[in-house]
């Protein structure tokens, strides 16, 4: 056992009741809604050589979105042209409540999964690969394969936020790709599929036939939530994920973009209540996995001071909303302090801008 | 289809700030009952009183503020049920209820309300009446013999454990006697065994963290262990100085109280430690009664000082480490 491995466990956190049944023990359904398209990637020949190069070229052309964090594939690979690489972790690690849309593919898609990733370990030449899944799932239809072909599959423990921390604190030499993108490699080198699909889970406690579905990216979400059926209807609608996704205000007009992973639909038993004042509890400084005191940094922020704000670490916020989950107050603590990072990021930005015109 | 805007996240845990008051009301509870136990019914009205003061108070405290009449705040009963327990049970009504609307309207309401007093409203009422009516509050009933509603000059009143202690004698209670709380006190405070019962639901429901109270107990212990009486041994010394007076009942109840404590771990230790000094400062040389809870509102002051200390630590080690979660 190695130092990386310990570093997996944080004791910060929130302990989420992660709901992941019946969506994940579900097969895979699909959902197309248009044609694909008529552009196809070269597909790799048989006896090829696999070389990092050939592989960058090959998710180049096939559009291929690492669905961890939205950026190109391309893009993630070619970064390991220079450096050497000690281990890949085919991250399907869903640690937010409802999403399994990394770990389903993972299971249901294996074959397609274990492809793309020996793809990669024989471009690459690490020590080392492996799925990652989420360990604290409990009460599940299925078991998680312990071993997808020849590759392990590791569960990793930890509080939410995990998955966020896992892949920064693997280390500099870890390659970490996500299962869904590897999937879209292996088709890609395969059949020469372009990337024209996403895989996302429909769920929530509104949600008539919770579900993973292949999607055509740019699919609106009322139809999904169309496929899946509603039972009541929602007080609230995100695509993202219940933690940290974004409000869906018009669901005809909101498409899936690649790096969708859920669409959740929730309904609030008191969505009116009125919001405390903060008691000084403390509870938001015990979950902050990046150690910070989110009601101070909540209350510089309300009142507009900024280099407090930035001293009290607020560019170190990820985002993960552990701290409004867990206010007894039901701060908008998160929000607040995202928002405003963000504001003053621009703004700061801005007047630098201004600067290099004068 | 139209949806409800509303910033993420949008599941929340179930817990909720009133809960986590009417939590140390609940656990304010069978103190009242062991009251009524020792001292008759007389407890409970005075109990009733005081949190009718405290709530009325708080509620018009409310309706001049502007912010509407907040019903389910169960702060002001907790107020209220503090400074009654902490009065001996021979009390005269008005003197908890002066008190409860001091620690409403003087303490609270002017710094803005629950979640914003610089110092437990519960501690300036308590200390308040102490000053003016000192000697109304410095003598006890004998416990088991039941009061009447009204008291007048044929009540048997004694001195307290506390006071003894600080004019020099030893108090001869027995080793039983101290764990059942059948000594003269403060209504509330004696019963060891219920209030150490109630810590553990308190902890139970996360609402107090356990080395808060652990370590002011301990310092105090410290302290009790270095400097006592002659004629008592350091063992003796320290049970006679945590069960007579109001030190577990601070304890429990007011130094864990979430809006006066500071904020990080370190801070709280901190904080625990000075109340501690101080309290054991005031039984030495101090000569008021009630010491605990005159030095925790003196610790109160202190907070600020911690919690600005203890967060600048962790942004330095923030910048020497890069990070802190490992």
């Amino acid at each position: 056992m190695n130092l990386h491995n310990l570093k997996f466990w944080s004791r910060k956190g929130v302990i989420l009741e992660q709901k992941k049944e019946p969506a994940l023990s579900r097969d895979l359904q699909q959902f197309f809604s248009s044609q694909p398209t008529s552009a196809t990637a070269e597909a790799l020949k048989e006896g090829e050589t696999v070389t990092l190069e050939r592989l960058i070229r090959l998710s180049e052309e096939a559009n291929i979105i690492d669905e961890q964090d939205g950026k190109p594939l391309a893009k993630i690979l070619r970064k390991w042209l220079t450096k050497p690489c000690n281990r890949i972790v085919a991250d399907a690690i869903d640690d937010e409540p409802y999403v399994s849309s990394q770990t389903n593919p993972m299971m249901k898609l294996s074959a397609d999964a274990a492809y793309g990733l020996r793809l990669l370990q024989t471009a690459l030449q690490p020590k080392s690969a492996e799925f990652a899944v989420y360990k604290e799932m409990y009460y599940l239809n299925c078991r998680i394969p312990t071993k997808i072909e020849e590759f392990p599959v590791r569960k990793m423990g930890g509080k939410y936020p995990m998955e966020k921390r896992a892949v920064r604190r693997l280390g500099d030499d870890v390659l970490t790709v996500g299962v869904c993108a590897l999937i879209h490699l292996a088709r890609a080198a395969k059949e020469g599929t372009v990337q024209s699909s996403c895989f996302v889970t429909v769920a929530g406690n509104c949600i008539g036939n919770p579900a993973n579905l292949e999607v055509t990216i740019g699919t609106p979400v009322s139809a999904l939530i169309d496929r899946c059926g509603l039972i009541t209807d929602p007080t609230y609608l995100a695509i993202g994920s219940a933690m940290k996704g974004i409000a869906v205000l018009d669901a005809d007009n909101t498409l899936v973009r690649p790096n969708t992973n859920a669409i959740i639909a929730i309904k609030e038993s008191k969505p009116n209540l009125r919001r405390m004042d903060c008691i000084g509890c403390g509870r938001c400084l015990e979950v902050c996995p990046e150690g910070l005191n989110p009601m101070e940094l909540y209350r510089t922020i309300s009142v507009n001071r900024r280099e407090s704000a930035k001293l009290l670490g607020m560019d170190r916020c990820i985002g993960c909303a552990a701290c409004s989950y867990i206010c007894p107050s039901r701060l908008e603590l998160c929000e607040m302090i995202q928002s405003r990072k963000e504001k003053w990021n621009c703004n700061k930005q801005e007047v630098k801008g201004n600067e290099n015109e004068r | 289809m139209k949806m409800n805007a509303k910033p993420f996240p949008y599941i929340r845990a179930e817990e909720r700030s009133p809960m986590l008051m009417l939590d140390t009301a609940i656990a304010l509870i069978p103190p009242f009952f062991m009251a009524c136990f020792y001292y008759g019914m007389r407890s409970l009205a005075v109990g009733a009183f005081t949190v009718i003061a405290a709530v009325a108070a708080n509620w018009i405290s409310d309706l001049c503020s502007g912010r509407g009449l907040e019903w389910w705040d169960a702060s002001p009963v907790v107020t209220g049920m503090i400074i009654a327990l902490l009065m001996p049970a021979s009390v005269p009504y008005y003197i908890p209820i002066i008190a409860a609307l001091f620690a409403i309207f003087v303490v609270k309401f002017p710094y803005g309300g629950t979640g914003h007093n610089l110092f437990n409203p519960a501690a300036a009422g308590l200390a308040f009446v102490t000053l003016c009516f000192g000697d109304q509050l410095a003598n006890y009933p004998i416990p088991l013999e039941t009061l009447p509603m009204t008291v007048d000059e044929t009540v048997k009143l004694t001195q307290g454990a506390a006071s003894l202690l600080k004019m020099g004698a030893i108090p001869t209670i027995s080793m039983e006697q101290l764990a059942l709380g059948n000594f003269a006190g403060p209504m509330g405070t004696t019963n060891i065994l219920v209030i150490a019962a109630c810590l553990i639901y308190l902890l139970i429901r996360r609402n107090v963290k356990w080395y808060v109270p652990l370590t002011y107990l301990a310092t105090i212990s410290l302290f009790a262990s270095r400097v006592h009486h002659e004629n008592l041994s350091a063992a003796e010394s320290i049970i006679v100085e945590l069960v007579a007076g109001s030190l577990m009942f601070v304890a429990v109840y007011m130094l864990t109280e979430p809006v006066t404590l500071p904020k990080r771990p370190m801070g709280k230790v901190l904080y625990a430690m000075t109340a501690a000094v101080i309290t054991m400062l005031f039984r030495y040389y101090g000569v008021v009664l009630n010491s605990a809870v005159f030095a925790l509102l003196l610790t109160n002051a202190f907070t600020p000082l911690f919690d600005r200390l203890v967060e600048q630590g962790h942004i330095v080690e923030r910048s020497v480490t890069g990070s802190e979660d490992e």
